[in-house]
């Protein structure tokens, strides 16, 4: 008897399995380009767009390319097996968007090592064999915000007044070099004050908490100065509570169509700069070195620009 | 009624080796060869065995009725700790907090040793203390000695495979101790300690917790001229046996642990304390068991694998990092629970744990090789966790009898 259930429980299960299975294979033609794209995470909104405009680049290849987008959920871990994933596949090419410098080194060089270009995104890592990196330097970006900031406040040599600057996660790169970036144009100016840069965490609500502590001591600030478009816009809350909106200019980072963008149209931010996202750019490289078209060398830096978005040119990034 | 026992027990033995079956089946009928081949089998036992350690410290800590919600965090100061043990050549924050307590050990571990082995030469027992407290003196002084100049160094790898488990070890016994001194609930406790473990990561990493890269040699990865040791190295690598990859290093950790914890829990007589406790707290308690002592070592036991996998993650991911080990927790009591190992306390194998951190580990990789969304493998996740607890139940069991009943009746 218990044997008897025993043995109908397995073959149900077999049989189950083996329809799972049949119904999920999927057949790669021949002839065409597999590449594995890993992104760290989808919970940022720079991310979703991100990957939004690397799957629109992929349809447009679509006669020669699959593309695969793993999400990390925020996890080295994850990230690392998405890698060995691809490897086991014996996938053509191999984007990475990596969560931080180190983690992925060792499963990239592995990757290289068995011969699949890597592109890694945004993030530079520390292991230096790949085939490329492309992203854009925030340190850059961090300048032309504050050669922005040093025009609006009278020009350079006799610019005045007073700049809060809330600063995204401080333990991280970006953040430091926005920070850097913004200091290198600003501190050259004797007449302009820089406050704050406290942590917001890249959040909008810290944004927000910061500004309105601040603006209760400071109430002639001139600019505030974020690291990412949602402090902005937490700080523009913040003074409006306090009825001190129309004397402050708020500048951003990052210029997405829906969010930065969208602020700096309904003038809530009076600039914003592009933090280009570098899917497209990959994926295009991707099929130039697959193609043969383009050679490898290792290490190789590709630096994508960013823009000034202002309420003059923002259509141009909404439509885009 | 006696069938039915007899069926929850085979289903509770058999049913994580049978979900492994039902797994690995399915993974070669999706992914063939991809998924059967060497690099991929050995690239899940390697990612699996990290995560494995705290879940066999778990184990125990849940044949205890207890549940230790700091294993992940104990992963993630470790990290930290040992990253910056490895790559720092000056007394920093995670010098301070892991050498005096290494020191503290060596001395308690010292003192014990002495002592029991001169106890049986002393009648009167008056002298085995002081022998005991200058044996683990002398201890202690050997290992300092030893220890010390690495400070300036750079730590080696057996010297961090040493003093951060130690770490671990100390955290878990603090578990432990306000547990079983304190009467506490261990939820409560160790949901504290979750968070000042993590806490403790961020500031011993500095800067609100950033990133402790680990740089080797021969990897190319320098900076500054500062590098690990490539001995480090060795412990993400493979082992292998004419030119033949075999077994990742990490899985040998995982594979001694469960073994070490398998042979405690069956031939010692701790063992069966820990089932006792399990069984009934207040039994034990009566018949003479030292419930508390057994606690402190259970929960410190759970703190020393999940320091030690810290370790392993740093070599494996080249990194230390506050958020390395950040919902493992939950993964580790999710393979405890697939494994048959009841929340209530006093049920359960290691062994099952290492089939439910098996079974974990290929889901997520036949998932990923299907490319699967993380978020329908999170759903899936969830899904394989309650239907393998009600499997063990024999609630499908009651189901099918139910139905093979009613044929007989029609026939």
């Amino acid at each position: 008897m218990f044997r008897k259930i025993m043995i109908l429980n397995l073959v149900f299960i077999i049989m189950m399995s083996i329809i799972v299975g049949l119904s999920c294979q999927k057949s790669t033609q021949s002839g065409r380009y597999v590449i594995g794209f890993s992104q760290v995470t989808v919970k940022e909104p720079w991310r979703v767009v991100f990957n939004e405009k690397l799957k629109a680049k992929a349809e447009e290849y679509k006669d020669k390319v699959d593309l695969i987008v793993l999400d990390a959920d925020d996890k080295t871990e994850n990230q690392v097996e998405h890698v060995k994933t691809f490897i086991a596949k014996r996938v053509d090419a191999i984007l990475i968007s990596p969560k931080e410098a180190s983690g992925c080194s060792k499963v990239i060089k592995e990757a290289t090592e068995a011969g699949i270009p890597v592109i890694v995104l945004d993030r530079d890592i520390t292991y230096k064999g790949y085939a490329v990196f492309i992203g854009a330097d925030n340190r850059v970006i961090g300048q032309a915000a504050g050669e922005y900031a040093v025009k609006l406040l009278g020009g350079p040599g006799n610019a005045s007044g007073k700049i809060y600057e809330i600063c995204g996660a401080l333990a991280s790169t970006p953040a430091q070099e926005r920070r850097q970036g913004f200091h290198d144009i600003v501190d050259r100016e004797s007449g302009i004050e820089i406050l704050g840069g406290l942590d917001g965490d890249w959040k909008l609500d810290q944004g927000k908490a910061i500004a309105q502590d601040a603006l209760q001591v400071h109430k002639d600030i001139d600019i505030i100065y974020a690291h990412n478009d949602p402090m902005a816009y937490g700080a523009y809350q913040a003074a409006r509570e306090l009825g001190l909106e129309k004397q402050i200019k708020f500048l951003g980072i990052d210029g997405l169509p829906h969010e930065g963008c969208m602020w700096v149209k309904n003038g809530i931010l009076t600039a914003t700069f592009l933090y280009p996202t570098p899917g497209e750019k990959g994926l295009e490289i991707a099929i130039e070195i697959l193609n043969g078209k383009r050679t490898i060398t290792p290490g190789e830096k590709i630096t994508l620009e960013t823009a000034t978005i202002t309420s003059e040119n923002v259509n141009e990034f909404i439509n885009e | 009624m006696a069938a039915n026992s007899h069926w929850r027990l085979l289903n509770q033995r058999l049913g994580p080796f049978l979900g492994l079956i039902v797994i690995f089946v399915i993974g070669i009928i999706l992914n063939g060869d991809t998924f059967l081949n060497i690099y991929n089998q050995l690239n899940v036992l390697g990612r699996v065995s990290i995560i494995a350690l705290p879940a066999v410290g778990m184990t125990l800590v849940i044949l205890t009725a207890g549940i230790d919600l700091s294993v992940g965090s104990m992963v993630s100061l470790a990290s930290v700790v040992c990253a910056m043990l490895l790559m720092e050549r000056d007394w920093t924050r995670a010098t301070s907090l892991a050498l005096p307590i290494y020191f503290v050990f060596i001395f308690i571990a010292g003192y014990y040793v002495v002592r029991k082995a001169t106890r049986r030469l002393d009648a009167k027992k008056s002298w085995s203390v002081i022998t005991g407290i200058a044996g683990g003196l002398i201890v202690a002084v050997t290992m300092v000695y030893w220890t010390y100049p690495q400070v300036s160094t750079g730590f080696g790898t057996l010297s961090v495979l040493i003093i951060v488990p130690v770490l671990g070890l100390f955290l878990g016994a603090l578990n432990g101790i306000i547990i079983a001194k304190g009467k506490i609930q261990p939820f409560i406790v160790t949901l504290g300690m979750m968070s000042s473990a993590v806490g403790l990561a961020k500031f011993i990493a500095g800067k609100g917790g950033q990133i402790h890269p680990i740089y080797f040699q021969s990897v190319g990865m320098t900076a500054g001229g500062k590098v690990a040791p490539e001995s480090f190295d060795v412990l993400s690598s493979k082992i292998s046996l004419f030119g033949v990859k075999l077994f990742p290093v990490a899985g040998l950790f995982f594979l001694c642990s469960v073994i070490i914890i398998y042979f405690v829990l069956t031939r010692l007589k701790f063992g069966r304390y820990v089932y006792a406790i399990g069984g009934n707290e207040e039994t034990a308690r009566l018949s003479g068991i030292n419930v508390d002592r057994v606690k402190t070592i259970v929960y410190a036991i759970a703190g020393g694998l999940s320091a030690l996998a810290g370790v392993l993650y740093c070599s494996a991911y080249t990194q230390g990092k506050a958020d390395a080990g950040i919902t493992w927790e939950l993964d580790a009591i999710a393979a405890v629970v697939i494994g048959g190992t009841s929340l209530m306390g006093g049920k359960g194998t290691v062994v099952g744990t290492m089939v439910g951190v098996l079974i974990l580990g290929y889901l997520g990789n036949i998932l990923n090789l299907q490319e699967v969304s993380s978020e329908v493998q999170d759903i899936l996740k969830g899904v394989i966790i309650v239907g393998a607890v009600l499997l063990q139940e024999g609630i499908f069991a009651r189901w099918m009898r139910a139905f093979l009943k009613k044929i007989k009746d029609e026939e």
